[in-house]
C-alpha cells in the first residue's frame, strides 16, 4: 500500500498491482505467459512427455493403420433446398426478441446452420450493429445443456430422466418424443379443468410481452378462461420510469415511454444511467453519443479543427460503469444519495431557470429538513463545484437555444426519475432530446409480489411461467421457489434451472433462431422472427405453448404471425425478407407534466447516511443471469474489472483500506461471504455486486461461478440495500485479465482536452520518428505494389470499451474458451483484447491540463480516478513484423497485401513469435480446447464453427488475421461476379462490422477513397510503440475530452 | 589383424539371413498393402456405392460437367450433384437397372416425404407417415466416397479457377475417359504452386468451352500469344504465390 501512495504521479495504469509495481505485475510484463503457464494441471510438461512417450509406444503397435487413407464420404442432398449453394453462406433477416425491445439481425447461415449474428442495416435499434449478447446468442443456440425434452419433476427430482450422454440415439429420440406426447395429454387435462371453471385459480407469469401474435393468443385465452390472471416479472425493467411518467402525466390507459436522443445534446448528465451498456436503447444511444463526438480533421487543417464542437458528458454514479469511464467529468456518489444529488442539482438549476413552484417549495423543505448545509455533497469543494458547474453549463446551453439531456438509470427510484423528467422539461428538451410515445403493448400491472401473496392465500392452483427464472431472481423475501413448489407449476424455459426444479413440468423453450414469431423493438417497430433451423431438440415458443394449452385451432407459430398481421402471399414474403415491418413505430406525442401531483412521491423519500450499502447492477457479461451457461460470456473480461468467470463485491480503494482487505479477500455482506475486488473510482462505503452468478441449477459452464446477489435483494431494495460489511476469513481466487499482455507502461493511449488540441494540432503526433523519416514511409512503399494493402484504424474517441468486438471476433474465428483455471494462467485466447487503463489525473507539476479534481476532503485518501480509457488491441500486422524474424519454420510470414499471415499447419509451437511480439497479441493453444469435451452431447456445439476458418489444434500459435477469410471471399466474389474489381469498403472485418459506435475502420489503405486511408490521414492518428519501427498497419486515433473550464 | 566380427557369428548366420529375408518380405507386403495405387493419393480409385460411369455420361453422351456439378462456377465447391439431378433422367431412363436401386429407393422416399411436408398426403394414414418421418431423420443420401481431397487447412475455390480459365482437366484429368474415377494428380502444395507460378500453360480463353476436357492449345487453331495477351489485359490474373493466407486461414 505504501508503494501505491508514493507512485501517485503516474497517469495511466491498469491495476493497483501495476501502480505498486508488485512482483506479480512484473512477471506479467517480463514473461509472455506467467510462470506455470506450460504446466499441465498437477504435473509438469516434462512429466507429461514421459507419460506420452509410454503411450506412444503402445500406440505404435497399431500405429501403421493410420497410414491407410481414411475413407471419407460426400453426402449430397436427395432433394436440394431451392437456391442453396453448398459453400456459399446465405443471410436471413430476423430479430432477437428482448423484453426491453427487439434487435434486428442478419443471420449468416452455412448449409442450413446459423454461424454468425450481425445487425440488420436500417433497423431502428441495431442499425447494422450488435452488442456482445447478440453475438453470444449464437453459442446459446448450440448449448448442449439446453433443456432437451419435457421434464416432469416432483420434489426436486426429475421423474423421466434419460441418458443424455450418449447423444441422439434412437432410444433417446423416442424418449424425447414420448415426453412431448405426455405434455399434450397433460395440457388437454388442464384445459379441460380450466374450461369448466373459467380459469379460476390459473395464472400466467412472464416478462413483458413484445409479440403481437402472442397477445392475440392471450386474448383468445382470456376469452376462454375469463378468470385467468396475468403477472409480470423481469429483473431488468423500466417500472420506475413508467411509474414516474404515469404520476406526472396522469395517463393510465396505455403505458407511456420516454425516448432519449443524444444527437443534438450539447451536454449530457448521466445519473447512474449506464446508457451505453444497458437499457432498451443502449446501441442507438452509444452510436449517437459517439457520432456527436467525432472530430475528423486532416493533418494540419487548423481551420477545420477550430470549427469542431463536441458534446460533454457528466456522470454521477456509485458503480464505476462503462459510461462513467467515458465521461468528461465523473463524480462518484453513494447510490443512496442519488436523490439528494438530484435535489441539489434542481436547487442549483432553479437559480438559472424556472421550475414549478411546487417543486421549488419541496426543495426548500427537503433542504431544511435534511440540513443540506452540512451535507458533504453540497459543502465539499468538489461536490458543490461539480453541481454548480453542471447547472451553469446546462443553463448556458438553454440560453443559446440548444439542448441538453439528463439521463436517469432505469433502476433508479421513481422520485429520481420524476426530478429527471421535470428538469429535462424545464430545460426545454421535450421534443428535442427527449420524446414520448405511447406503447401499444399491454404490460400487465400485476406484479410478482401480488402473485406471491395470492399463492400464499391459496388463490392460485395452476401457474404457467413463460421464460425467465423467477425462483432464482425474484426478490429474496418472497421465497418464490417455495411458493411455486406448492402449486402445479409449468415452466417454459430454455435451460433446466432453479425455477424448473421447483416446478412440476419444465417445457423446452425454443431459441429465437428456431421458431416463427414476431416482436417489437424499443420504438415499437414490429419485426418478424424467422427460424433458421428446426428446433435442435424439439421446443416451442411462448405463443405456441399457449395456443396448445387452450387447444386452439391454430398452434403453428407461422400461421399465428400471418393471421395477426393479416399477411399473405407476396406481402408475407416481403415481410419475412425484410423482417422489419415499415410504419409500425409508436406515435410520438407531447405530454404535459403536472408537477404538483408528484410532490407526494418526492416527499416519501427517506435519506440514508453514513452507513455501508450494497448496490446491485446488471452484469456486463451475464445480464440478469440468462447468459450464465454461455462460455463466451463467462470468459468475457468485464470492461472495468476485467474479471472473468466470477463476480465480486467491488469496493473502492479507501473502503478496502478501511476494511483491511486485499483483492480476493472474503467480505461478510449481510451474512453472505463474497470476495472483494478493488475498483478505484467506486463510491466509498459501497459494495457493488453484479447479478446473474452463483446459480444452484445451471449447466456445467455456469456451475460454480460467482456469488448470488439475488439472495440479498428484497422487494423494497431492488437497486441498493443497507448493508453490514466486514472482513471475513479466507480468500477466493478471482481470474482477472487486467495485468495480462501488459506493455511496460509506455504511452499507449493518447488523449487530450479539445481546447488544448485546438491550440496544438500536433499534439497527437508520434513523438518518436526514427532517422527523421515518417513512420508511414513503408506504407507508401507497399502501396506502390499496386495490390490491396489492408489496414485498420481504431478511433479511441468513439470506442467506449463495450467489448462487442471481442465476442464478434470469437464467433467469426472459432476462438476457444479456456476456462477459469487457465485464464488464471494467462492463457485466454481472445484475438482482439480490450485494454483498460485507469486514469488518475495529470500531475500538475508537469504542467498537464487536468487538475486533481477529485482530490478533496471528501475522498482525500482515495486514488483520484478520473475515468478510464479503453483500447482494443488486435494484431498490428507490422510491416516489419518482429514475430516473423524469429520463427524457425517460417510459419508466420508476410503476404503481398501486407498481412502478417499465420500458417497453422506449419507452426511447431516454439512460441518464439509470441515472445518477440511487442504488442503481445499472439495466443497459444496449450490444449486441444475444441476437443476438450469427451461427452457426446458436445457434438452439437461443433455446429457453431465458421467453416471458412481452421479450427486450431494443440501446440499452434494463433492471432488476429484481419479476417483473411472475409478478404479472400470478397476478392473471389469480385473476380467471379464483378470482373475483378473490389468495390471500396464493400466488406469489413468482424470486429468492425459489429462495433456499435463504428470505432473500428478496416479496409484498403492503397485506395484513397477508402475510409481507412482517410483515417490514416487524420491528425489524431498515431501508432503504438513507434520507437520500435515495426511499422504497424493498425493505428489509433487519439482520445479527446471536453472538459468544462469551470472544473479545470 | 584383429577380426571385426567375433567367430561365434558363424553359428547365427542362418538366423541373420532369415531375419533379413523376413524383413524384406514384410516391407514388400507393407508396401503392397499400403502404398499401391489404391491407397496413395495419385491413382486412388475407390469403388463407389453406385457404379456411375463418367466415361459414359460425360464422354460418350457428351453431357457437360456443369449439368451435374452445378455450383462449380459459383461456389468454392463444385458440389457432388444432389440425387434429384440424377432422377431428372433416371425416373424415366433405365428404371429397372439394378445399379440404380439405391438411387430409386432414396428418391421415392424423398418424394413421399415431400408430400408429407406439403400436406398432400392422406391424413387418414398417420402411421405410415410417422414411420417415414422416423426414417427420414436418419438422413437419406447416397454415400459417395471422396476422391479428390485437400487437407482441412487448405481452402480451395473452384469458382475463381473456372473464372480464370482453368479447365477441370488441369486438376482432375480426363474424367470423360474414366469408367471409374481416379485421382491423377498429387494435389500437393508443391503441385499447386507449380501451376500458380507458371499459370499461362494451364489457362484457356473464354471463347473455348471450359469443360471441353480434350482441348489443348496445340490442337486448337488459336493464336496462343495473342490470346494470352488478351487474357492478361482483361482478367487481371495474379495467382497468389507467396501469400500463405490465400489458401490457409
Amino acid at each position: 500500500m505504501s508503494q501505491i501512495e508514493s507512485n501517485r504521479g503516474k497517469h495511466y495504469w491498469r491495476s493497483l498491482d501495476e501502480l505498486a509495481e508488485s512482483p506479480e505485475f512484473k512477471e506479467h510484463l517480463e514473461r509472455e505467459f506467467p510462470e506455470g503457464a506450460s504446466e499441465l494441471g498437477s504435473f509438469s510438461r516434462r512429466g507429461f512427455m514421459k507419460i506420452m512417450a509410454a503411450s506412444m509406444t503402445l500406440a505404435g503397435a497399431g500405429g501403421l493403420t493410420s497410414c491407410r487413407r481414411p475413407e471419407e464420404k460426400i453426402l449430397p442432398y436427395a432433394s436440394a433446398p431451392e437456391g442453396l449453394i453448398p459453400g456459399k453462406a446465405r443471410f436471413y433477416a430476423s430479430a432477437i426478441p428482448r423484453t426491453s425491445g427487439s434487435l434486428g439481425i442478419l443471420v449468416k447461415s452455412h448449409e442450413g446452420r446459423p454461424t454468425k449474428i450481425d445487425g440488420l442495416p436500417g433497423h431502428p435499434a441495431s442499425n447494422g450493429k450488435t452488442d456482445k449478447h447478440a453475438q453470444a446468442d449464437l453459442l446459446s443456440l448450440y448449448d448442449p445443456f439446453r433443456l432437451q425434452y419435457v421434464k416432469y419433476v416432483e420434489n426436486g427430482k426429475v421423474l423421466n430422466g434419460a441418458d443424455e450422454e450418449q447423444g441422439m440415439t434412437p432410444v433417446y429420440r423416442k424418449h424425447i418424443k414420448d415426453s412431448w406426447t405426455k405434455l399434450g395429454e397433460e395440457l388437454a387435462k388442464l384445459d379441460d379443468k380450466l374450461s369448466k371453471n373459467k380459469g379460476e385459480g390459473f395464472a400466467i407469469l412472464s416478462p413483458a410481452v413484445t409479440s403481437a401474435s402472442e397477445e392475440s393468443v392471450r386474448a383468445e385465452l382470456s376469452k376462454k378462461y375469463s378468470n385467468a390472471k396475468f403477472f409480470n416479472w423481469e429483473v431488468l425493467n423500466e417500472d420506475n420510469a413508467t411509474h414516474a411518467l404515469k404520476v406526472l402525466t396522469g395517463k393510465k390507459a396505455n403505458d407511456i415511454q420516454a425516448n432519449y436522443s443524444l444527437t443534438n445534446a450539447k451536454a449530457i448528465v448521466s445519473v447512474n444511467a449506464d446508457f451505453m451498456m444497458s437499457g432498451r436503447d443502449s446501441l442507438r444511444l452509444s452510436k449517437e453519443f459517439a457520432d456527436a463526438r467525432r472530430v475528423y480533421v486532416k493533418k494540419g487543417d487548423q481551420d477545420a479543427l477550430n470549427k469542431t464542437d463536441i458534446n460533454r458528458l457528466y456522470t454521477v454514479e456509485a458503480n464505476f460503469s462503462v459510461t462513467g469511464s467515458n465521461s468528461d467529468h465523473r463524480y462518484r456518489l453513494a447510490e443512496s444519495a442519488t436523490f439528494e444529488f438530484m435535489v441539489a442539482l434542481s436547487k442549483e438549476l432553479s437559480k438559472h431557470i424556472k421550475l414549478d413552484a411546487s417543486i421549488t417549495n419541496f426543495i426548500e423543505g427537503f433542504v431544511s429538513k435534511y440540513d443540506f448545509a452540512k451535507d458533504a455533497l453540497t459543502t465539499s469543494k468538489t461536490g458543490s463545484e461539480f453541481i454548480s458547474a453542471i447547472a451553469s453549463d446546462l443553463a448556458a446551453i438553454k440560453k443559446a437555444g440548444k439542448n441538453s439531456a439528463i439521463l436517469v438509470g432505469d433502476d433508479q427510484s421513481s422520485a429520481v426519475q420524476i426530478l429527471g423528467l421535470l428538469l429535462n422539461d424545464a430545460l426545454g428538451n421535450q421534443g428535442k432530446t427527449i420524446t414520448f410515445s405511447e406503447r401499444s403493448a399491454k404490460v400487465s400491472d400485476h406484479t410478482i409480489e401480488q402473485l406471491s401473496t395470492m399463492i400464499s392465500e391459496s388463490k392460485i392452483a395452476d401457474l404457467l411461467i413463460l421464460g425467465g427464472n423467477p425462483a432464482y431472481d425474484a426478490p429474496a423475501d418472497l421465497k418464490f421457489a417455495e411458493k411455486i413448489a406448492s402449486i402445479n407449476t409449468i415452466h417454459l424455459t430454455s435451460h433446466f434451472n432453479e425455477t424448473s426444479i421447483a416446478s412440476k413440468v419444465a417445457v423446452p423453450k425454443a431459441h429465437f433462431l428456431e421458431y416463427w414469431g414476431d416482436t417489437r423493438s424499443a420504438d415499437g417497430t414490429a419485426n418478424i422472427i424467422q427460424p433458421l433451423i428446426a428446433p435442435l431438440f424439439g421446443a416451442v415458443s411462448d405463443a405456441e405453448l399457449l395456443a396448445k394449452l387452450i387447444q386452439s385451432k391454430q398452434t403453428k407459430g407461422i400461421e399465428l404471425v400471418k393471421a395477426t398481421y393479416k399477411l399473405e402471399g407476396p406481402a408475407w414474403e416481403k415481410a419475412v425478407h425484410d423482417s422489419t415491418l415499415p410504419n409500425t413505430a409508436y406515435k410520438t406525442s407531447t405530454v404535459k407534466f403536472t408537477a404538483n401531483k408528484a410532490v407526494a412521491n418526492l416527499e416519501a423519500v427517506e435519506v440514508y447516511k453514513n452507513g455501508f450499502e450494497l448496490v446491485f447492477k446488471s452484469d456486463y457479461s451475464l445480464l440478469d443471469g440468462s447468459y450464465n451457461n454461455n462460455g463466451w460470456m463467462q470468459e468475457f473480461p468485464d470492461p472495468i474489472t476485467k474479471l472473468t468467470w466470477d463476480n465480486a463485491a467491488l469496493i473502492s480503494y479507501k473502503t478496502a483500506s478501511d476494511l483491511g482487505v486485499q483483492n480476493g479477500d472474503y467480505l461478510n455482506i449481510n451474512g453472505k461471504k463474497i470476495p472483494a475486488w478493488i475498483v478505484p473510482g467506486i463510491a466509498d462505503k459501497t459494495a457493488v455486486l453484479s447479478l446473474g452468478y452463483g446459480r444452484s441449477t445451471t449447466g456445467p459452464v455456469g456451475t460454480g461461478t460467482g456469488f448470488n446477489a439475488y439472495e440479498l435483494r428484497n422487494a423494497n431494495s431492488l437497486t441498493w440495500t443497507k448493508a453490514d460489511i466486514s472482513k471475513a476469513s479466507g480468500n477466493y481466487e478471482l481470474a482477472s485479465t487486467q495485468d495480462h499482455w501488459a506493455m511496460e507502461g509506455r504511452e499507449l493511449v493518447k488523449d487530450d482536452n479539445i481546447t488544448d488540441f485546438k491550440q496544438n494540432i500536433a499534439i497527437f503526433d508520434n513523438k518518436f520518428d526514427p532517422n527523421g523519416e515518417s513512420i508511414i514511409a513503408d506504407r507508401a512503399e507497399w502501396n506502390k505494389a499496386g495490390s490491396y494493402q489492408w489496414a485498420m484504424v481504431v478511433d479511441l474517441n468513439a470506442c467506449n470499451g463495450c467489448g462487442t468486438c471481442t465476442i464478434s471476433c470469437q464467433a467469426e474465428n472459432n476462438i476457444s474458451v479456456v476456462g477459469k483455471e487457465r485464464v488464471l494462467k494467462g492463457r485466454e485466447m481472445h484475438w482482439i483484447r480490450m485494454d483498460r487503463y485507469f486514469f488518475s489525473g495529470y500531475d500538475t507539476a508537469k504542467g498537464a491540463f487536468m487538475p486533481d479534481q477529485l482530490r478533496s476532503d471528501y475522498d482525500e485518501k482515495d486514488l483520484q480516478v478520473e475515468g478510464a480509457y479503453h483500447q482494443p488491441i488486435p494484431c498490428m500486422h507490422c510491416e516489419k513484423a518482429p514475430c516473423e524474424l524469429v520463427c524457425p519454420v517460417a510459419a508466420t510470414v508476410h503476404n503481398e497485401e501486407g498481412l502478417n499471415d499465420m500458417a497453422y499447419n506449419r507452426c511447431i509451437g516454439t512460441r518464439y513469435c509470441g515472445n518477440n511480439c511487442p504488442y503481445k497479441v499472439r495466443r497459444f493453444n496449450f490444449f486441444q480446447y475444441q476437443e476438450n469435451f469427451k461427452d457426446k452431447r458436445y457434438e452439437v456445439q461443433k455446429m457453431v464453427h465458421n467453416p471458412n476458418v481452421t479450427v486450431r489444434s494443440r501446440g499452434v500459435m494463433e492471432k488476429c488475421t484481419y479476417c483473411v477469410q472475409r478478404i479472400n471471399e470478397a476478392k473471389i466474389d469480385a473476380k467471379v461476379d464483378n470482373g475483378g474489381k473490389l468495390e471500396t469498403d464493400s466488406f469489413t472485418a468482424a470486429c468492425a462490422q459489429s462495433c456499435p459506435t463504428e470505432a473500428i475502420t478496416f479496409g484498403d489503405q492503397n485506395n484513397a477513397a477508402s475510409k481507412v486511408s482517410q483515417m490514416q490521414d487524420e491528425t489524431r492518428n498515431y501508432v503504438l510503440l513507434p520507437e520500435l519501427n515495426a511499422r504497424p498497419r493498425t493505428s489509433f486515433l487519439g482520445r479527446l475530452k471536453n472538459r468544462n473550464s469551470e472544473l479545470g | 589383424m584383429k577380426t571385426i566380427f567375433p567367430k561365434g557369428i558363424d553359428k547365427i548366420k542362418p538366423v541373420i539371413f532369415l531375419t533379413a529375408g523376413l524383413t524384406i518380405v514384410t516391407i514388400a507386403l507393407i508396401v503392397n498393402f499400403y502404398f499401391t495405387d489404391k491407397n496413395l493419393s495419385v491413382g486412388y480409385r475407390p469403388e463407389q456405392p453406385i457404379p456411375f460411369s463418367h466415361k459414359l455420361h460425360a464422354g460418350e453422351m457428351g453431357m457437360d460437367c456443369r449439368y451435374c456439378h452445378i455450383n462449380v462456377e459459383k461456389s468454392p465447391h463444385a458440389s457432388v450433384p444432389h440425387s434429384d439431378i440424377c432422377w431428372n433422367c433416371h425416373s424415366k431412363v433405365k428404371t429397372d437397372s439394378p445399379k440404380l436401386e439405391l438411387l430409386a429407393s432414396i428418391q421415392k422416399d424423398t418424394i413421399v416425404k415431400k408430400n408429407i411436408i406439403d400436406h398432400k398426403f392422406d391424413k387418414k394414414a398417420p402411421k405410415v407417415i410417422e414411420e417415414l418421418v422416423e426414417n427420414s431423420e436418419k438422413g437419406a443420401a447416397i454415400p459417395w466416397i471422396k476422391i479428390h481431397k485437400l487437407p482441412e487447412y487448405a481452402y480451395f475455390d473452384h469458382s475463381v479457377h473456372i473464372r480464370a480459365g482453368v479447365s477441370c482437366v488441369e486438376c482432375h484429368g480426363r474424367i470423360d475417359q474414366m469408367e471409374v474415377v481416379k485421382q491423377v494428380n498429387s494435389l500437393s502444395m508443391g503441385w499447386c504452386l507449380d501451376c500458380h507460378k507458371d499459370h499461362e500453360k494451364h489457362i484457356r480463353p473464354d471463347s473455348v468451352k471450359i469443360t471441353d476436357l480434350a482441348w489443348t492449345w496445340e490442337n486448337s487453331n488459336l493464336d496462343k500469344e495473342a490470346e494470352l495477351k488478351k487474357i492478361k489485359e482483361t482478367k487481371n490474373l495474379n495467382p497468389p504465390i507467396m501469400g500463405c493466407s490465400a489458401c490457409h486461414r
